[in-house]
């Protein structure tokens, strides 16, 4: 091989997302919960437990993803020593760690203890595990996988097939677990044959792997096809080649198994003695365990608690809508080429979206319409309240299902000169409704961009709450809610203390700010919590006793669907020849009718009927029951709106470039011609990426449906059964949707 | 003996070869380079093909990384009612389009590959062009495409995960309940 290609070569590292993420998550799980159990037992967890199991992940994720990984297929050496990775140096090094404990102490508290906790607890499982990692097992599993694979038939289909490939690393990495399981015994397992065993069990796998190693290395001609057809990349024969990966069998190979042996040997035959940290009395007491709070975080924490942090991030956002505004009233009416006709129908939604699932509502918390409305203020000081016959969300619902028919009617996403219009619209409606009415009349029951991010916000993994009710409880001021002189407080009147859930909540932090006790933070929640209890929310009630909250998550989940189903090949050619048959205008009303139906009336029909069948066992009104379910179906149709968000964002992430260039030229401020032949990143994962997300959704979905059931009733069957139906038949359509080719008008036609 | 027997091993071993582009579909030899061409899935079908490409100095084996490689189809049966809808990352050009195959594409860099807008299927030709120094030629390869895979076919096993899911809870419960009854009962 010339210089050029080895150093071509070996940098022939492929970035596989499944594993790294999976290694990646493997490792902070571990290291939060060593990290405890360093504090609590020392002596039990040092430092060398955490470098070993984080070194014996390291040394995976080489192996699968190093060069060793990509010339594997050419050379069976390269695949010898990929393959004595993942069975002899993985293994043991991850087993050093004591894995279990810490694995089990880093996870979530709640998961470990409902989800997990009965499988450990089960005597049938113990005694499967301890049958499992049995040497009397695992040795001849181990062995027999070991020969099993080296067959010429299921080695070359490993080789052929990249999915059998993955089989065959599986099954080496987990016998080779259970084999080395005995011979490490981590703590706190215990050993099912004395000690002395270990060294015949050692022996035995060493025998084994000595009489392949000189099969490979004696055997006169090419054992594996597909060598014998590789290109031959070095100056290598094909027989030397498996000449070599013999080598390295036997020799590295028999080291891996006879060392721990002779340690083994060596310990048994020596005086034993005693730890002098074995004493439990020297156990340090476990710290408390602290939930996530956002605001105490390390670099982040101090940043969004700094006084302009909020300031800051609306300005920059509302200098991005002046420049959407401006390109879309006075820009080509393009919309690939225009700012309006990609940054806020692909970044925006996508991004805010992402946000919503990693953390919260923080597109509210950067909204450049507020900062608007603040500066308004000064000229509009609000004196009146809002009309008590509009506290309700329905006329947010009918301004969300009004702007989600718009949208799909008049093409919105196709017209830059539209889209400016709406922000100006926004702009004008917040300084406008808020210059008039006290608080924030505006967020709370007209934005529908608003209405959107409270509905998907209650899915999100954190919430503005207390640090510690007893604080709360001595306090007399509340502030929170009423502000002092130099912070204002809650404008969505939300009172802290009976704050639950994100609903309502535009992640301001006033409430963070005017507390003088500093007990409010952006703490991690459990999923779901609120959604299941349904406790009585400061300002927002019990969702069962609000149907107009209720219809904002239905058509916020229908919506999502047929929003999707819009963009579909075959509902647009379904579209074009109904407007062939019937004319544009007919046409257009037919269209109108079905958005009604399927956004409106099909989702509030669907509800009444799954509550009123519910309702039969539970004896309550089928209002109240479809309003308590109805915000079950949340997480199902966020899934959904992610879904379909990322697959634009990903498509379109680099759109905005040419069109930068594009502005940058028209102004005189720059020459370069934009190019735009945009490349859209490959993702051929993407559909999985989708798939996973509406399964998470309705799982999320059905267990809470369920955990609510069982809260109404004991035969809770016959109330879940037509919540879950309803779930079902939703992701089956989104699975179906997904599958759909896209029509994709948007950055990728340009003129 | 140990002939047969090695024999017997080498006809029940898959008489294909796999580079993380593919399977090969076919070798070129031309002015002293052997190019190998790599394809996946392999039998190819309607959709993006991915093509990778190992060029190689004859007779000294040595990998060309310094060639420049583009790839084109182009569709010889007549048109198919059964065109399918490519992906926005590969997206169609019009026929005999050289597309560039880069290292960048796969995880092995000393392959060049691209995806290839294959639309329908049928039968197509692809045609692989190379320009290294004073060599410059071109050459091509029949492909037979097969009608695409139903995405279902593909993505089951995610979608499986739900009732797998659901089983699991279903067994955790019968776990607790079996705890619970198991579980002595509580005097005051």
């Amino acid at each position: 091989m010339t210089g050029l290609a080895a150093e071509q070569a070996l940098f022939s590292w492929a970035f596989e997302p499944v594993p790294a993420i999976g290694l990646l998550a493997a490792a902070a799980v571990y290291f939060l919960g060593w990290r405890s159990l360093h504090a609590q037992v020392p002596w039990r967890f040092p430092v060398e437990r955490l470098v070993s199991f984080l070194g014996g992940l390291a040394v995976i994720f080489v192996a699968l993803a190093s060069p060793l990984d990509a010339f594997a297929g050419w050379l069976l050496v390269v695949h010898m020593v990929q393959h004595l990775l993942l069975t002899m140096v993985a293994p043991p090094l991850l087993l050093l760690g004591w894995p279990m404990l810490p694995l089990l102490s880093g996870l979530p508290r709640g998961f470990a203890r409902d989800g997990l906790a009965p499988f450990l607890n089960s005597p049938a499982l113990h005694r499967f595990g301890r049958f499992l990692v049995h040497p009397l097992f695992a040795g001849p599993l181990f062995i027999v996988s070991n020969l099993a694979w080296h067959v010429p038939a299921l080695y070359d289909l490993a080789l052929m097939s990249s999915g059998w490939h993955q089989v065959e690393h599986l099954c080496f990495l987990g016998t080779a677990l259970l084999f080395w399981w005995p011979v490490i015994q981590p703590w706190p397992s215990r050993p099912a044959l004395p000690r002395w065993a270990m060294i015949p069990y050692l022996l035995a796998a060493d025998l084994q792997n000595t009489a392949l190693a000189a099969f490979l290395s004696f055997y006169d001609s090419v054992f594996y096809q597909t060598y014998a057809l590789a290109p031959r990349i070095s100056g290598l024969s094909a027989l030397d080649d498996q000449a070599g990966a013999g080598a390295v069998m036997w020799v590295p190979g028999s080291m891996a198994y006879l060392i721990p042996a002779g340690i083994i040997a060596m310990r048994w035959l020596s005086p034993r003695r005693r730890s002098r940290h074995e004493s439990p009395s020297q156990r340090v007491p476990a710290p408390p365990r602290r939930r996530f709070d956002l605001l105490r975080a390390p670099v982040l924490g101090p940043v969004m608690r700094w006084k302009y942090f909020r300031p800051v991030l609306q300005s920059v956002m509302f200098v991005l809508a002046a420049a959407v505004v401006l390109d879309g009233l006075f820009g080509p009416q393009a919309s690939p080429v225009n700012l309006a006709g990609v940054l806020p129908w692909l970044h925006w939604s996508g991004f805010s979206a992402l946000a919503l699932l990693a953390a919260g509502n923080l597109f509210c918390m950067a909204c450049p319409f507020t900062l608007a409305r603040d500066l308004g203020r000064k000229i509009f000081p609000s004196t009146r309240e809002w009309p008590r016959a509009l506290r309700s969300k329905w006329f947010a619902v009918a301004l969300l299902a009004g702007f989600f028919w718009a949208y799909e009617f008049w093409d919105l996403w196709d017209s830059p000169w539209w889209t400016a219009w709406i922000l100006i619209f926004y702009f004008s409606g917040a300084v406008l409704v808020d210059g008039i009415f006290k608080n924030a009349s505006y967020c709370k029951y007209v934005c529908p961009i608003g209405q959107f991010n409270f509905v998907a916000s209650l899915v999100s993994p954190m919430e503005v709450r207390v640090r510690e009710a007893d604080v709360c409880s001595t306090c007399r001021t509340h502030d929170c809610i009423r502000g002092n002189d130099s912070r204002r407080g809650c404008e969505l009147l939300l009172f802290q203390p009976r704050k639950s859930g994100n609903m309502d909540c535009t992640f301001c932090l006033d409430c963070v700010k005017a507390c003088p006790h500093d007990n409010v933070g952006i703490l991690a929640v459990p999923p779901g919590r609120d959604l299941v209890a349904d406790p009585r929310r400061s300002s927002v009630g019990q969702f069962a006793h609000r149907p107009d909250l209720a219809a904002l998550v239905l058509v916020f989940v229908f919506a999502a669907f047929a929003n999707i189903a819009a963009m579909t090949a075959p509902v647009r050619e379904m579209e074009e020849a109904v407007r062939r048959i019937v004319g544009p205008q007919a046409a257009g009303i037919a269209w109108c009718a079905v958005f009604v139906f399927s956004v409106v009336a099909l989702p509030l029909a669907l509800a009444w009927t799954c509550g009123w069948l519910s309702a039969i066992t539970t004896g309550q009104k089928p209002s109240t029951v479809a309003g308590g379910f109805s915000a079950a179906l949340a997480p199902l149709g966020f899934a959904m709106w992610v879904a379909h968000v990322s697959f634009h964002l990903f498509s379109g992430i680099l759109t905005p470039w040419p069109i930068i260039l594009r502005i940058a030229r028209d102004l005189g401020l720059g020459t370069a011609s934009p190019d735009w032949n945009v490349s859209v990143p490959v993702f051929e994962g993407l559909p999985g990426l989708q798939i996973l997300l509406l399964d998470a959704g309705l799982l999320y979905s059905l267990w809470v449906l369920w955990r609510k059931s069982r809260a109404l009733t004991d035969r809770a069957l016959p109330v879940f059964l037509p919540w879950a139906l309803l779930a079902a038949a939703l992701y089956a359509a989104g699975i179906w949707l997904i599958f759909q080719p896209i029509d994709m008008p948007l950055a990728l036609n340009p003129p | 003996m140990r002939k047969i027997l090695a024999f017997a091993l080498f006809l029940s071993a898959p008489p294909l070869l796999r580079a993380d582009g593919g399977i090969t579909i076919g070798q070129i030899d031309r002015d002293g380079l052997r190019v190998t061409v790599f394809a996946a899935p392999v039998p190819v079908r309607a959709g993006p093909l991915d093509v990778t490409l190992l060029a190689q100095e004859m007779p000294s084996h040595r990998p060309v990384t310094d060639a420049i490689i583009a790839c084109s189809v182009q569709k010889l049966s007549p048109p198919s009612p059964n065109s399918v809808r490519l992906p926005a990352w590969c997206s169609a050009v019009a026929p005999g389009t050289r597309i560039p195959a880069t290292s960048a594409h796969s995880g092995n860099k000393l392959l060049s590959g691209a995806y290839l807008p294959l639309a329908e299927p049928g039968r197509w030709e692809l045609g692989v062009h190379v320009a290294r120094g004073r060599t410059n030629f071109s050459a091509s390869l029949p492909l037979d495409v097969a009608a695409p895979r139903h995405p279902l076919s593909i993505w089951w096993p995610l979608v499986a995960l739900v009732p797998a899911a659901i089983l699991l809870y279903i067994w955790r419960a019968f776990l607790l309940r079996a705890r619970r009854a198991g579980s002595p009962v509580r005097r005051p």
